[in-house]
């Protein structure tokens, strides 16, 4: 079975899609444990290998798709979202609780946090440096620091974890 | 090699172009000189190996090397690809060596014509200190600052630094004086930021541009940043070609970029014109130029003069009708400008958004990918000034701008119209892009209303921007398009072939014409 997250929310989904006799309906579909009942949606395949149609009560609409790794990227009514497939029982690297991984190669300039420290949500954690410039890496929740995997000058690859907070409850 | 008759009895001849850039203002310059007859030649390292700069130019050089100071930043190397590929002319395009007073001297040393101006005008305005009182002495209004003069120790230049600070006055804004691009600026608002803000600043000022000398400035709370594009040619004649307004910016660079501006009236641009005309005198400037300054209220301040073709200088060609790069070249070739100040004036409304890979939903980190599908806007008044091509790789060796797509419409609220339905149509998928974002700055009511000032984005958005993205729509396509192998190449054209006449694909695939 395969699982499925919306990275825009980190929204975690199951979905089972069938195919009927007017495309492809989602049944089963749970968000984050919780049923949703999508079932009168249908996505009908296009004439080219990137397009579905959606077809939601009475109107149609186009989605541009593309899978990359193990992403799709859905293009809809101008908002992109990145939808991971994950299978179910692998690890996944996204509900991961407050790691904070590299969003891209770069050079550890400073960084900002204690472990044990208290940190506020948006609070910068770190100072990365790429592409040039010097980018704030900042706590997305409350919490107190629970581990600091590098210090500064380090360089780091995409998808490092840098820093770990456990979030406040 | 026949030259084209524009060119043929000029004082300065040239025929064939070596442009010293990449990505999109490179394919921008490529094309204006194929449109007036020159031969072109692109330089690329190896990752540009199969870029869309190196397809576009008629012949290429490869420059050896490992990071950019050994290819494009390297004077000896662009040089030797002019020999070896025996261009007489060099266009710096911008970034990279454009504002390089040492390189524009080697390179007119070498026999080459410089498409760009003279190496001491770059060198009296690329050093802002010595701008600031060149200005000064040319009667150009400027926002008050200090400059730090030199100590022996770390404790004497903090000491210094705070000296200057109480005597400019916070809120301030430390600025490296070889900066440019927002890199080695940060703001400051009271003095307890103020030691670590410099040091910071220092630091990328020194890895930026090599040069550490930072200087400071009153920081204007909510300006309108107002540009003035100038030319000037060979003869001493100088123009204006109205303003520019890029007041949209986040971490101090332009995001957003329109002409004419709301906030300027007929008068203002006279003055504005004049000021930017006298700054331009002052350093005997020659070729295409931009003198920036800071709008508050009805007055307005220096900032800083651009001593080459900007990125936005597309707003500009829309409204003139003047093509900036080909003037440029004109210019080199010694003809006097082709049109007077009086010919100018504004004709319609132009708007351009920067296209970045970067995550406006993640504080604008820069991001990288396989540009896996590039599908840009079509439609009367559009244009697409771009860098890359689907199948190309945003990387993060060079700026996370990928394309500008400019709109060009009779008023500005069709402007804004335009610009919003080509970002909804424009779709890149494999690396996040701020389409999303840039399309909720033009549709908001700020912007509608010409509200705009350099901190819309920061007070709009205090706690970030979030895309409006409908969640379920984009997991259950995914789910569909991964259930029925979308990737592996699967539409309902193969699925036609199909030997299941009851396969629903079968109909499905003649509901697309």
């Amino acid at each position: 079975m395969k699982e499925f997250i919306n990275q825009t929310d980190d929204s975690n989904w199951s979905v089972g899609v069938i195919d009927t006799s007017s495309g492809y309906s989602a049944i089963n579909i749970e968000v984050d444990g919780e049923s949703l009942d999508l079932q009168d949606w249908r996505i009908l395949i296009g004439p080219s290998s990137d397009e579905v149609n959606l077809e939601r009560g009475s109107g149609e609409e186009r989605l541009v798709l593309a899978k990359v790794g193990d992403i799709w990227w859905v293009h809809h009514n101008g908002h992109t979202s990145r939808v991971a497939v994950v299978e179910r029982g692998a690890v996944s690297t996204f509900d991961s609780t407050g790691g904070l991984t590299s969003p891209m190669p770069g050079k550890i300039l400073n960084v900002m946090a204690l472990i044990g420290e208290q940190v506020d949500k948006g609070q910068t954690l770190l100072i990365l440096e790429a592409m040039k410039m010097e980018n704030r890496i900042c706590s997305p929740v409350d919490g107190i620091v629970a581990a600091i995997h590098y210090e500064a000058g380090d360089q780091v690859n995409q998808g490092a974890i840098l820093i770990e907070i456990e979030e406040a409850e | 090699m026949d030259l084209p008759s524009w060119i043929a009895d000029a004082p300065f001849k040239f025929g064939k172009v070596l442009v010293a850039n990449r990505g999109e203002i490179a394919c921008r310059i490529i094309r204006g000189c194929q449109e007036m007859g020159l031969a072109t030649v692109a330089i690329y390292n190896d990752a540009d190996a199969n870029a869309m700069h190196v397809d576009l130019a008629d012949e290429s050089v490869h420059l050896e090397g490992d990071d950019l100071a050994s290819t494009y930043l390297s004077a000896n190397s662009i040089i030797n690809a002019c020999r070896t590929s025996r261009a007489d002319a060099l266009h710096p395009g911008y970034g990279f060596l454009s504002e390089r007073a040492d390189f524009a001297e080697l390179v007119e040393a070498s026999g080459i014509i410089w498409i760009g101006p003279p190496a001491k005008a770059i060198d009296s305005m690329g050093d802002k200190v010595k701008a600031r009182r060149l200005m000064i002495d040319a009667g150009v209004p400027l926002v008050p600052g200090a400059e730090l003069s030199p100590q022996d120790s770390l404790p004497g230049t903090i000491d210094e630094l705070r000296r200057a600070a109480n005597e400019v006055g916070f809120p301030i804004l430390l600025k490296a004086s070889a900066g440019g691009g927002g890199k080695g600026m940060r703001a400051v608002e009271s003095s307890g930021e103020l030691e670590a803000a410099f040091l910071s600043a220092k630091r990328e000022a020194l890895s930026a541009f090599g040069d550490d000398t930072i200087y400071l400035e009153r920081r204007i709370v909510s300006p309108r940043h107002i540009e003035i594009q100038i030319l000037c040619d060979t003869h001493g004649n100088a123009i204006h070609l109205l303003e520019r307004e890029c007041s949209i910016q986040r971490r101090h660079q332009k995001v957003v970029e329109e002409a004419p501006s709301v906030a300027i009236s007929k008068d203002m641009r006279e003055q504005m014109g004049q000021a930017a005309i006298n700054a331009a005198k002052a350093v005997h400037y020659v070729g295409a130029g931009t003198i920036e300054f800071l709008l508050s209220g009805d007055e307005f301040f220096f900032l800083e003069m651009n001593t080459r073709l900007q990125v936005e200088h597309p707003v500009t060609e829309l409204v003139t009708g003047v093509d900036l790069v080909q003037e440029q070249l004109r210019i080199a070739a010694g003809h006097p400008l082709a049109i007077s100040q009086d010919e100018v004036s504004p004709r319609g409304w132009a708007i351009e958004a920067r296209i970045y890979s970067e995550d406006a939903a993640n504080g604008f980190l820069p991001s990288i990918g396989p540009i896996a599908v590039f599908r840009p806007p079509e439609g009367p008044g559009i244009r697409l000034d771009t860098g890359v091509r689907q199948g190309d790789e945003a990387r993060i060796d060079f700026d996370p701008m990928l394309a500008k797509l400019i709109v060009h419409a009779p008023d500005r609220q069709r402007a804004i119209e335009r610009m919003s339905r080509a970002l909804e149509d424009f779709i890149i998928l494999g690396v996040t892009t701020n389409i999303e974002f840039l399309r909720s700055v033009i549709t908001h009511e700020k912007f509608a209303s010409g509200d705009t000032t350099t901190d819309f984005i920061d007070s709009i958005w205090e706690d970030g921007w979030q895309s409006a993205g409908d969640p379920a729509v984009a997991v259950i396509a995914a789910a569909s398009a991964e259930k029925v192998g979308l990737h592996l190449g699967v539409s309902s054209d193969d699925i036609e072939d199909s030997p299941d006449p009851y396969n629903p694909f079968f109909t499905l695939g003649r509901r697309y014409p």
